[in-house]
């Protein structure tokens, strides 16, 4: 097992990111903008909203109030092809609107794409996406029938997601994923699943896992132990290795011995260095995991544009996250105090992935 | 030390920072479409976030027929039992081997394949690369001098960069 430590040819590699990582920091380039255009769900995860960030009973963000954000704000100041635009929920595909308003974005020259639970994608829905310019798109897909319908509470949730993802391979040159919440059910049967996915046609699959936090805190089917984390790292590292799937752990923390091995880049927080979100009350925060603490304006209020120059030194000078235990940890450089969405309201870490690596 | 030369070492090295332009076909290969390297500011397109989607390829979506896809989703199933012996194979090297590179070789600025590297050689190319330009440079610094890395304990290595940066620091006040 890798665990923590850090070869040699691992910690150049990590350095010389690093010194690239400060470079994206000072451009802040944005690359990714969160559209969260609703919180309305037809689904009750055990796990969503664990950071319990906003009110569910918010109306959704009218479309209108996000296109003048794109048409004054952003479009003046980017170039829009190289912006990909992310709607995101509460379940998107709730919204009746989804094709307008991704029409109206790809007739400015933005790429879109959407993270859908498959509820609510019947073939011609996704048909008509497409026709309305969708071009990346992940479906969760969190284990074999009963585990991903106790995590979604659902017993159609399971069989809707997987039509959902037949229907995606339909399309050509559509861009997708599917994304797995590895739980303590699933992290035993990972080989599985695996061959299950492979045998489903699916390429390209993406993990991550719970922490315990918020609504998931007193949940113990939720999380996993640190062995069963390593566990998850050790077949992540292997099955990366077979080159059958395209297997990527999501951005989420720094992990010692695993970087550069488990994911196709080595660890980094995107938010507010790349990543910007507009929330569905109007905040502006980097993405949309982040709790609303760090909120750094609200469109209704403030020049978007403005905002994302200016504000955000919570997220590009991570210094002030360089206490508690980080203080004292040997990869600081590295890691930098982890993903913004693992700080609490506080500033305080809740989590730190490299601890469970021990 | 520019963005392009750090790109480069990190491929030489094994590690990728690039994002493919290139969409990946069943079993984890590329297709044609000739990987695009991003530079510094864009190594975040390739970051897969928490609750993000991958960032397209450059082609448009467009419908297949269901029969299509079925027939596809077949193929897949047949190269995979095609391709076992070769992950038997695989799966012994990796045994072997303590530094597994992931997924080949990365693209070079340039567009070409790099060929990864051992770590001596890598920590011999930054030394000489720093050396050449016969002063210290920001960012990561010189390894230790000399000596081959790997006979190097962890400590004493990681050490020996520490005193490298210092001295890197303090030649640039
Ligand atoms: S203690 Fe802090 S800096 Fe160290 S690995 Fe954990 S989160 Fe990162
Ligand atoms: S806040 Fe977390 S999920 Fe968001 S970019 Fe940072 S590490 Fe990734």
């Amino acid at each position: 097992m890798k665990g923590q430590r850090l070869g040699l040819r691992k910690q150049i590699g990590l350095k010389l990111f690093n010194s690239l990582y400060d470079t994206a920091v000072e451009r802040h380039t944005l690359r990714t903008l969160f559209w969260e255009c609703t919180l309305r769900c037809n689904l009750k995860c055990r796990h969503c909203g664990s950071d319990c960030r906003t009110d569910v009973t918010e109306r959704d963000m009218p479309l209108a109030d996000f296109l003048r954000v794109l048409d004054e704000e952003v479009t003046p100041n980017i170039d829009p092809s190289q912006l990909l635009i992310i709607f995101s929920g509460g379940e998107v595909l709730v919204r009746s609107d989804i094709e307008e308003a991704g029409r109206e974005v790809t007739r400015r020259g933005y790429m879109w794409g959407m993270v859908t639970n498959g509820m609510a994608l019947s073939r011609e829905r996704l048909r008509s996406l497409v026709a309305a310019g969708l071009r990346s798109i992940s479906v969760s897909f969190d284990g074999f029938e009963p585990i991903h319908n106790h995590i979604r509470g659902n017993a159609h949730s399971f069989e809707r997601a997987r039509a959902a993802i037949s229907y995606i391979r339909e399309i050509e040159g559509l861009t997708y994923d599917v994304i797995t919440c590895v739980t303590p059910a699933l992290v035993e049967r990972l080989e599985e699943w695996k061959e299950y996915l492979i045998s489903e046609g699916i390429t390209r699959w993406r993990i991550f896992s719970i922490f315990p936090a918020g609504r998931a805190r007193h949940d113990d089917t939720l999380h996993l132990n640190a062995e069963q984390f390593r566990h998850l790292m050790e077949f992540i590292r292997h099955t990366r290795t077979e080159g059958r799937i395209d297997l990527n752990y999501a951005c989420e923390g720094f992990l010692g011995g695993y970087e550069g091995e488990v994911r196709d880049h080595f660890y980094m927080c995107n938010a507010g260095v790349s990543v910007a979100s507009i929330r569905v009350n109007g905040d502006i925060s980097g993405c949309t995991s982040v709790r609303a603490n760090y909120t750094q304006g609200n469109i209704y209020r403030d020049s978007f544009w403005q905002v994302w120059q200016d504000r955000f030194e919570v997220f590009r000078n991570r210094r002030w996250a360089h206490k508690g235990e980080c203080a004292e940890c040997r990869v600081w450089e590295f890691c930098r105090g982890g993903g913004m969405h693992l700080r609490d309201d506080d500033g305080e870490l809740m989590y730190c992935h490299y601890k469970m690596l021990k | 030390m520019n963005a392009k030369l750090k790109i480069a070492l990190l491929s030489m090295l094994g590690f990728s920072t690039v994002a493919c332009c290139g969409s990946k076909k069943a079993g984890g290969k590329k297709d044609d479409a000739q990987p695009q390297i991003i530079e510094s500011d864009s190594i975040n397109t390739g970051i897969i976030l928490m609750y993000g989607v991958p960032f397209p390829d450059g082609r448009p979506a467009s419908p297949i027929s269901e029969e299509e896809a079925a027939k596809r989703v077949e193929e897949i199933r047949t190269n995979e039992a095609a391709t076992e012996d070769n992950v038997e194979v695989q799966k012994k090297e990796e045994n072997e081997e303590e530094i597994t590179i992931q997924r080949g070789p990365a693209p070079a600025p340039d567009g070409t394949l790099v060929t990864p590297i051992t770590e001596e050689e890598a920590a011999k190319l930054i030394e000489e690369m720093e050396s050449d330009k016969g002063k210290a440079q920001h960012g990561p610094a010189r390894l230790p001098d000399g000596s081959a890395a790997s006979t190097l304990s962890e400590e004493e290595a990681a050490k020996r960069v520490a005193e490298m940066e210092a001295k890197s620091e303090q030649a640039q006040k």
